[in-house]
């Protein structure tokens, strides 16, 4: 034995047996890799390795419990870090990192870094590797579920007659059959319903001009779409094209395993204060994300209008011919435009200028 | 929204003896325990900040070691009596159950996605393990918690959970019923819906009343055993007055909204060319809904959870020990506007801070009173509960022991 271990340091502590709540005074040790608990009648030798010693922490009672329903306790807990610090007893890095501000704020900055770049790009990414896994049928009977509370709701059976419909399916097609290799491999239905845009108190309910993508496959487009467009076929191409890149790149889903994994991350750290909170990342990053999904659908409506020989600029026609349905209220209320965080679409504006870039190169 | 109660921790426990009379009184003596807090924020903060990184950057693996490490700081920093409370649960355990049981909410959520009756199903099997997991959540943590070395216990049985959830299960299956009618005869499935919400709002206080008696009267510490003393009545006063001050709250709120910006929003919606909502009318309207929101969270909340925290533990006793809370909604108020505006102005980071500062409030609003010294406390039989997926199950469907 060497004089350090002769002598190791001791400090006064209360021993309880895990039977009764009587509190001991003892002696605590530590020689080599053992703890000595000695006091009035006690003399216990506990392994170090196999007790659960309590972490370092300005505030708080220090407790060490061993394996038999034993612990020791001290109520001085600068004097507990002393002494374990004086017999070698170490700490982990996380807990030197938890009593250190620089560390801390560190982890701060890291923090933001990481969800910055998770949303960026670790949740897009983790969305993908899901969706590879999940089979296409659960898309579909999303897509059902979904087409199913919306008929009789805000699709109301179609008026447009069956020969135009299917025009619109046999030229769709045939743009489809000229793009590029893979790009026209993905599974999609059109289907068309009525959802008369009526004014007043039925508004809210109809859809009025409108296409969507839905899981699946589901491309659905109103009669007011088709009557909107009368006359002008290639832009109704670039708005299928623009639906049909929602369901080549599976959108739909993405967005709900998407708005999923960012519920998980934000509950994870601030779900026990608030859920409504913990909701608001997710509602804003949805957003966010929807509109990245728009930019992407409309850049393969350019492609697909591209293959069809046709100029991307087209697609301005369908922006002016909306834009010309609207109340002209709505011009100024664009200026006044708080909306952009919750918008799911990006400004008309800034997709006109992507259609008319698109068509200058 | 549950508040930040980390975990109004269970202290049925007695503790050494403050003020104690001298040995040879007539009459029992009493020892009162006082409950102190010496948590920090800033020093919580550091723990949380840390924690939370690890947690996210092993996507979640680590939570349930960030989980342990919150509840030792939490309870280690819990005197009653002058000793300190202990949580001894063994983050690998927890980390097998958390992963069974977020596998099961993950097959739970996509099920209502992918059909509604694939829903239902998952809706009922969740429904009918509920109250297991509730009580095995609670044999858990007390069993993990520990004061003056010995271990608390839950003595609840199973059936008494499942009957404690009864109440739950009515209107449950009412709305099943209507769920069925409703493929038949959509109209009468409709009135079906609606008489089982009635039930429902009815049954609340009487659920409720039922949940907090199987937990009181079940918590145990060496011969000691807590009895929630009290019936289902206080429940829906109480019931009735946080209804009352949450249409104070909403009317008031709603017509200080009015003025400031609701007449604002009226003319642009209504002003327009009669057409669809500007974005701005809309971005208006919901600053007025977020407001009437924030003030039944804000109001009503802190009302509801003191009055409950007081009716709860102060009818919390048995022959031996006694508990009593007198926590007042005022300071309670004070404290959630404040935790809630600085949340919102620190984007979050304050939320450490929050914690603290309301486990301090809660918990210092809490007594026990014993009549037999702490010291002759005795733990009759080792009983260990590791059956950790009802902890994490107690996590993800938002039950905690607190209140």
């Amino acid at each position: 034995m060497t004089a350090a271990e002769a002598d190791p340091p001791a400090l006064a502590a209360d021993y309880f047996d895990g039977v009764s709540a009587r509190a001991r005074r003892v002696e605590l040790r530590v020689v080599g890799s053992v703890l000595q608990v000695d006091g009035d009648g006690i003399a216990l030798r506990w392994p170090l390795a196999e007790l659960r010693w309590p972490e370092r922490s300005r505030h708080g009672a220090r407790v060490a419990h061993a394996s038999d329903g034993g612990a020791v306790q001290a109520l001085d807990a600068q004097a507990w870090d002393r002494w374990a610090r004086a017999s070698g007893i170490g700490e982990s890095a996380i807990v030197r990192a938890q009593q250190n501000w620089r560390s801390a704020l560190v982890a701060v900055a890291l923090l933001v870094v990481l969800a910055a770049a998770g949303y960026r790009w670790g949740v897009p990414w983790l969305a993908r590797a899901t969706l590879a896994a999940l089979p296409a049928s659960v898309d579909r009977t999303i897509g059902e579920t979904v087409l199913g509370s919306l008929e009789g709701q805000l699709l109301l059976p179609s008026t447009v007659d069956v020969a135009r419909q299917q025009q619109v399916r046999t030229a769709f097609a045939q743009a489809l059959a000229r793009t590029e290799p893979g790009f026209a491999r993905s599974r999609h239905a059109l289907r068309f319903y009525a959802s008369p845009d009526r004014r007043g108190a039925d508004a809210q309910r109809r859809l009025g001009p409108n296409a969507f993508a839905l899981p699946g496959g589901t491309i659905v487009v109103t009669d007011e779409m088709l009557t909107l467009l009368q006359g002008r076929d290639d832009v109704l191409i670039g708005v299928l094209g623009h639906e049909y890149g929602h369901v080549r790149r599976r959108h739909g889903m993405r967005l709900l395993v998407q708005a999923a994994l960012i519920g998980t991350a934000t509950s994870i750290a601030w779900g026990d204060f608030s859920s409504v909170l913990a909701a608001a990342p997710v509602l804003l990053g949805q957003s966010a994300y929807s509109r990245d999904f728009e930019r992407e659908a409309d850049d393969d409506a350019i492609a697909l209008l591209r293959a069809d020989g046709l100029s991307p600029s087209v697609m301005t026609e369908l922006f002016e011919r909306l834009a010309a349905r609207r109340p002209a209220a709505g011009d100024g209320a664009d200026a006044f435009d708080l909306g952009i965080a919750l918008a799911s679409h990006p400004a008309d504006a800034e997709r006109v200028r992507r259609f008319r870039d698109a068509a200058a190169r | 929204m549950d508040d930040t109660i980390p975990m109004p921790l269970e202290p049925r426990a007695p503790a050494p003896t403050p003020v104690s009379r001298p040995f040879d009184a007539a009459e029992p003596m009493h020892h009162t325990l006082p409950i102190e807090f010496s948590g920090s924020g800033s020093e919580y903060f550091r723990i949380w900040v840390v924690n939370l990184l690890l947690t996210l950057v092993t996507l979640g693996l680590y939570y349930p070691w960030a989980k342990v490490r919150r509840l030792r700081y939490f309870y280690g920093n819990t005197t009653v009596g002058g000793h300190p409370l202990d949580f001894h649960g063994d983050p690998k355990r927890m980390l097998r159950g958390f992963l069974l049981v977020g596998a099961m909410v993950l097959l739970y959520s996509v099920a209502g996605k992918v059909s509604p009756l694939a829903g239902l199903i998952a809706f009922v099997i969740v429904a009918a393990i509920w109250p297991a997991l509730l009580r095995a959540s609670l044999q858990f943590r007390l069993a993990n918690t520990s004061w003056r070395g010995l271990r608390f216990r839950f003595c609840g049985d199973l059936p008494g959970a499942y009957r404690a959830m009864l109440p739950l299960f009515i209107p449950g299956a009412i709305s099943l019923l209507g769920v069925l009618v409703e493929q038949g005869a959509p109209r009468l499935g409709g009135g079906v819906a609606s008489l089982a919400g009635l039930v429902a709002l009815a049954l609340f206080p009487l659920f409720f009343w039922m949940l907090k008696k199987y937990q009181h009267d079940h918590y145990a510490l060496g011969q000691l055993q807590t009895e929630l003393r009290t019936g289902p009545g206080p429940f829906y006063l109480l019931a009735l007055k946080t209804a009352g001050v949450a249409i104070a709250a909403a009317l008031l709120v709603g017509a200080v909204a009015a003025v400031v910006g609701g007449l604002g929003a009226m003319a642009l919606v209504f002003g327009g060319a009669g057409g669809r909502a500007s974005p701005a009318a809309i971005v208006a309207m919901v600053l007025l809904f977020l407001m009437v929101y924030a003030a039944v969270i804000l109001v009503v909340y802190p009302y509801l959870s003191a009055r409950l925290q007081n009716l709860v533990w102060g009818r919390t006793r048995s022959r031996l020990v006694q508990f009593d809370s007198t926590l007042g909604f005022w300071p309670l108020l004070r404290l959630t506007l404040k935790n809630w505006l600085l949340v919102l102005l620190t984007l979050g980071l304050y939320l450490p801070f929050a914690r603290v500062a309301t486990a301090r409030l809660r918990l210092e609003a809490i007594s026990v009173q014993m009549l037999l010294s702490p010291d002759e406390l005795v733990s009759t039989l080792r009983e260990r509960a590791d059956d950790a997926s009802g902890d994490a199950a107690g996590d993800l469907f938002g039950f905690d022991i607190g209140l």
